[in-house]
């Protein structure tokens, strides 16, 4: 036993054993939230298992009525919490809960990914203009890193929390305002939305707008589909976005919902030049109590997988394998990083055995 | 020497049996109210620590790796959370008001050489060597706390080391 370990316990022989007993209540806490989320997730499919007439009523009156799909009353400004919840019981929040989520939390991805573009934070790999890395892992991270903390978020138990507004403006060209506010920006998603198909089932909508992060403005064209059967729910939504006249990004999302699984993906798509030069996919799907978060990553010449899982508020593990077929490099690479949040929450710190990098947590 | 195997335990706490959870309490408990403590020398702080800790154990538990070794587990994310707090607390200048955190060491009776250990250091040395050698901290993160630097910490805690073996020889 090491001298420290040794005076530790030491120490610890030395004070009193009448710590605080408190198991009992700590139980209670842990019960009492369970009984909350199983709650959740009985009133989620409960929702969805009514799914179809109520989803009926809400077409009849997205059809009469458009204005009401922002939320169940007519009123200029409503806010939405981003669980899905929104107004419980109102059928027509039945159409807005998973629109306003899954479009919520595409428009922040998608941002971080613009932001990342942009410059602030110049890590994201640009394969027309590459950057010299120290190393293939340092080079692969720089490919990883940008979509962090969308993974972090996606696999913290409130991922779904996307603090979102939603506002409409009868009469606006784009009457929809859907507000992200974060730390140190704000982003805005000004778009109209038109049905242009819906059987008994599923209903599709074509979106356009444009993103609005700090004054910068982005084009988006895109559209959304939801289908309902049984216990059974799909939202999918497609956003193309403008970067300027030689660059565009897709951005897809996909959403099932079944009575005791999910799974949700996200698409990344960067074009340059009509030709796609980064291709990312994340998917996260949890089944019971067991989750599951993957990343893939493409770029032209390389492609890597990861694994990646919480460990606790501030530590994930990253399991990777990727293959390089440039000459000097050539050969299969595995092995598993710890990702640790750094203390003042700005930065993720990758180490694996001798090896450290530090990048910026967008 | 190899750690303890925790493995039957947290499979039962897997699989929601909760009487290992109540196992685990008991074996952890004193060093993860301590870690707390050595940070803040509250009860109250200590005891909200604790809750926080076992809860994150609770809601985490089916990831975690069946060779974990448990109490050091616990008493690490015992001490993130003390940490995280301290410093957010630091940050809202709360410590300049006391708010929450008691300024002495003191666990109660029954803790002879603890008192010893309080006598034979200066105040401030005893503040570091608790933190240091109760509550694991580095010295970094110390020096983060208390606005000590670095190379003031290491040397205090040397000093506070020498005088300890020199009263107390093996004891300590």
């Amino acid at each position: 036993m090491k001298v420290e370990e040794r005076m530790k316990d030491t120490l610890m022989d030395a004070l009193p054993d009448d710590v605080p007993e408190i198991s009992g209540r700590i139980k209670a806490i842990y019960l009492e939230r369970e009984e909350a989320k199983r709650k959740k997730r009985k009133k989620t499919s409960v929702f969805f298992g009514i799914g179809i007439p109520v989803l009926a009523a809400s077409v009849a009156m997205a059809v009469v009525l458009p204005p009401l799909l922002s939320g169940g009353t007519p009123t200029n400004s409503e806010s939405a919490g981003g669980t899905g919840g929104g107004g419980g019981g109102s059928l027509v929040n039945v159409d807005l809960a998973p629109k306003h989520e899954e479009i919520a939390f595409g428009v922040l991805s998608g941002s971080n990914f613009l932001s990342a573009l942009e410059g602030e934070a110049p890590m994201m790999p640009r394969p027309m203009k590459k950057r010299a890395p120290a190393s293939l892992l340092e080079e692969r991270l720089l490919d990883v890193n940008p979509f962090m903390l969308t993974a972090e978020t996606m696999l913290s138990s409130d991922y779904e929390i996307v603090p979102s507004k939603i506002t409409y403006t009868e009469g606006e060209e784009f009457p929809y305002q859907m507000v992200i506010d974060e730390e140190e920006r704000e982003i805005v998603f000004h778009y109209a939305e038109t049905l242009t198909d819906q059987d008994d089932e599923e209903q599709e909508f074509a979106i356009r707008g444009y993103y609005e992060i700090d004054g910068q403005k982005y084009e988006v064209i895109g559209k959304r589909e939801a289908s309902v059967s049984g216990n059974e729910s799909e939202y999918e939504t497609e956003f193309k976005i403008n970067i300027d006249e030689s660059h565009y990004l897709v951005i897809e999302t996909q959403n099932e919902l079944e009575q005791t699984e999910s799974e949700v993906s996200y698409g990344y798509d960067y074009y340059e030049n009509g030709r796609p030069v980064l291709e990312v996919s994340l998917s996260y799907e949890r089944e019971g109590l067991e989750e599951e978060m993957e990343l893939e990553v493409e770029t032209p010449g390389h492609e890597a997988k990861y694994l990646m899982d919480l460990i606790d508020q501030n530590t994930l593990t990253l399991d990777y394998e990727f293959e390089v077929e440039t000459h000097e490099d050539e050969g299969e690479y595995a092995g598993q990083l710890r990702v640790t949040v750094s203390e003042d929450q700005a930065s993720y710190i990758y180490t694996e055995g001798d090896f450290s990098l530090t990048l910026p947590r967008l | 020497m190899p750690n303890k195997d925790y493995s039957d335990i947290i499979k039962r706490l897997k699989s929601e049996d909760l009487t290992a959870f109540d196992e685990i309490y008991a074996l952890t408990k004193k060093a993860v109210y301590y870690t707390a403590y050595s940070v803040f020398k509250s009860k109250e702080v200590a005891e909200d620590i604790m809750q926080e800790t076992y809860l994150a154990l609770l809601e985490k538990k089916n990831k975690l790796r069946e060779d974990l070794d448990l109490p050091a587990y616990l008493v690490t994310m015992a001490k993130n959370a003390s940490y995280d707090l301290y410093m957010k607390r630091k940050r809202e200048k709360e410590l300049d008001e006391g708010v929450g955190v008691d300024t002495v060491f003191d666990p109660g009776p029954d803790s002879g050489l603890i008192r010893r250990i309080k006598e034979l250091l200066s105040p401030k040395e005893f503040e570091i060597f608790i933190l240091r050698a109760l509550g694991e901290y580095s010295f970094k993160e110390i020096s983060k706390m208390k606005g000590i630097p670095v190379g003031t910490l290491t040397w205090s805690y040397q000093e506070a080391r020498k005088k300890l073996s020199a009263a107390l020889g093996e004891r300590i």
